[in-house]
């Protein structure tokens, strides 16, 4: 489970670039862009839960 | 968890055990520094009217001389003395001067969370569509903005006191995901700029005919060349590396090398993060030139939507809430009688207060400046104890050495140089202005400290 997570947040923060890239290229409209940006961010926050379970460094 | 590793080696040299590489500073950088302040900073160089040029060459710039700053005059430090910036400080200046910093630091960390709180904000003025301060703005506009920012600044300051470790985390996670969004905004404002201009002169030249075209500021702001942007890089973080601030990071390092791990910070937030965030102002008042606000939260919903939204809410947020927090702990070191959940809900409620009013968000170059200048002389006083006085045959610690409340030598130089720094900002000098005056003020620190210094045990010894 922990992998497939992992798996999907990584993908997900992918998407996060590869979406503006395309529409960088002009394949895709802005819409769908952020369309896939608003999934990837749904996902990589969801999927990165279940893994990321490290606590933050407390900052001086 | 938090308050128990808060708390270790605080008075204490960090053990060998502790140690930590290179591998550990690079991520915790990477996201202090591509943070909500990118979204504002960037626009303002906007504002400030630079150039192409200026502003990718004197980011390139600015941020390599912060790195080395970390590299060469805060790490080595850390890793040699292995304690925090407080307890240095205490052993070189004493406690009733180490209160006095930690005033003067709270009170700063307050008004820059302000600024976050501001920030987050502006990402509610899109889905309830109040009015919003404009870029020239110092006071409130709207009770609709007071609201947003009272409903902001209490939900941050009740989760910094309470669940700091939550939003600690949230954090964690947020990090690599924002670094992208910013890259994401640079990326979809690029296309947008191409779309709208039909340039097909390539890529620099879009850059310096219609995003950093140079020229004048906005009304009300400084003009920004290349050396302002440079200084401003140099600078903006200032209290951490020349103001040593970052010794409380850098003791866990295992070499001083690895104050390289700034880069990171550096290159991602400062570098990236401020040319995208102002890849998106610049698209707007391409679109409309009256239309000067800078405000994130609209700029990034119109680039990538919600997301957008959400990276300005969770930027603002995951940055006001370390910086409430450590603003509380500077202010309990005032008030140890005081809970540090009653301090810090004060402290919140102080940076609220002070995100009501744009002022600091709309001058936050200005604000950063000034933030990084008045912690400086501490900065100059912790490197000439630490290296020159050896040298020189006087005494470092001094205030350790002679239990002194206040190492008036240190007092002196921290006050005289901010004196000596406000006159010549006064001036009008250009080569003095905000900006650029702590460069010679970090010299004028040193000397006034070792004078004294030499004076006051020379008296001593007679």
């Amino acid at each position: 489970m922990k992998k497939i997570c992992m798996i999907l947040s990584f993908a997900a923060l992918a998407a996060v670039v590869i979406a503006p890239l395309v529409f960088f290229g002009g394949q895709v409209s802005l819409d769908t862009t952020k369309v896939i940006l608003n999934a990837a961010t749904a996902v990589w926050f969801v999927a990165a839960l279940c893994w990321m379970g490290r606590e933050k460094k407390a900052e001086n | 968890m938090a308050e128990k590793k808060h708390n270790e080696y605080e008075r204490e040299p960090v053990p060998a055990e502790a140690h930590k590489g290179f591998r550990a500073f690079i991520g915790m950088y990477a996201g202090e520094h591509c943070a909500g302040t990118e979204l504002m900073i960037g626009p303002l160089f906007v504002a400030a009217g630079v150039s192409a040029f200026d502003v990718v060459f004197g980011l390139l710039l600015g941020n390599l001389l912060a790195v080395l700053s970390w590299m060469f005059l805060c790490a080595p430090i850390a890793v040699r003395a292995r304690l925090t910036l407080y307890c240095q400080l205490e052993k070189i200046c004493g406690r009733h001067l180490v209160t006095l910093y930690n005033l003067a630091n709270g009170v700063m960390f307050c008004f820059l969370a302000g600024s976050m709180i501001t920030v987050s904000a502006t990402a509610l003025g899109v889905w309830f569509n109040f009015p919003m301060p404009g870029l020239n703005d110092l006071l409130p506009n709207s009770m609709g903005w007071v609201l947003a920012v009272l409903a902001v600044g209490a939900m941050i300051s009740v989760v910094a006191a309470w669940g700091y470790n939550t939003v600690a985390k949230v954090a964690n996670i947020a990090a690599p995901w924002m670094v992208l969004v910013f890259l994401a905004f640079g990326i979809i404002g690029l296309r947008q700029f191409i779309e709208v201009t039909g340039s097909e002169a390539g890529l620099w030249e879009l850059c310096k005919t219609a995003i950093w075209k140079g020229g004048d500021p906005l009304p009300g702001q400084v003009k920004f060349t290349f050396w302002h942007v440079t200084f401003f890089a140099w600078f903006c973080n200032m209290a951490m590396h020349v103001g040593m601030s970052d010794l409380s990071v850098f003791r866990f390092a295992r070499k001083s090398w690895h104050g390289l791990a700034s880069a990171s910070g550096m290159y991602v937030g400062h570098f990236m993060a401020w040319l995208a965030a102002s890849i998106l102002y610049a698209l707007q008042i391409h679109l409309d030139p009256s239309n000067t606000d800078v405000l994130p939260g609209p700029m990034a919903y119109r680039a990538a939507g919600v997301t957008g939204l959400i990276c300005v809410i969770v930027a603002g947020w995951t940055t006001a809430n370390p910086t409430i927090y450590r603003a509380g702990l500077a202010f309990q070191a005032i008030m140890p009688n005081k809970s540090r959940f009653a301090v810090t809900i004060g402290t919140g409620l102080l940076a609220t207060l002070a995100g009501m009013f744009p002022a600091i968000a709309m001058r936050l170059l200005g604000f950063v400046a000034l933030y990084g200048l008045l912690l400086m002389p501490m900065g100059a006083v912790i490197f000439t104890d630490f290296w020159i006085f050896p040298k020189l045959g006087i005494l470092p610690y001094y205030a350790e050495r002679r239990g002194l409340k206040i190492n008036w030598a240190a007092g002196t130089a921290w006050i005289a140089t901010l004196a000596v720094c406000v006159g010549l900002v006064k001036s009008g000098n250009p080569m003095f202005q905000l900006y650029f005056v702590a460069l010679p003020g970090w010299f004028i620190a040193s000397g006034i400290y070792i004078v004294l210094s030499k004076l006051i045990q020379r008296k001593e010894a007679v």
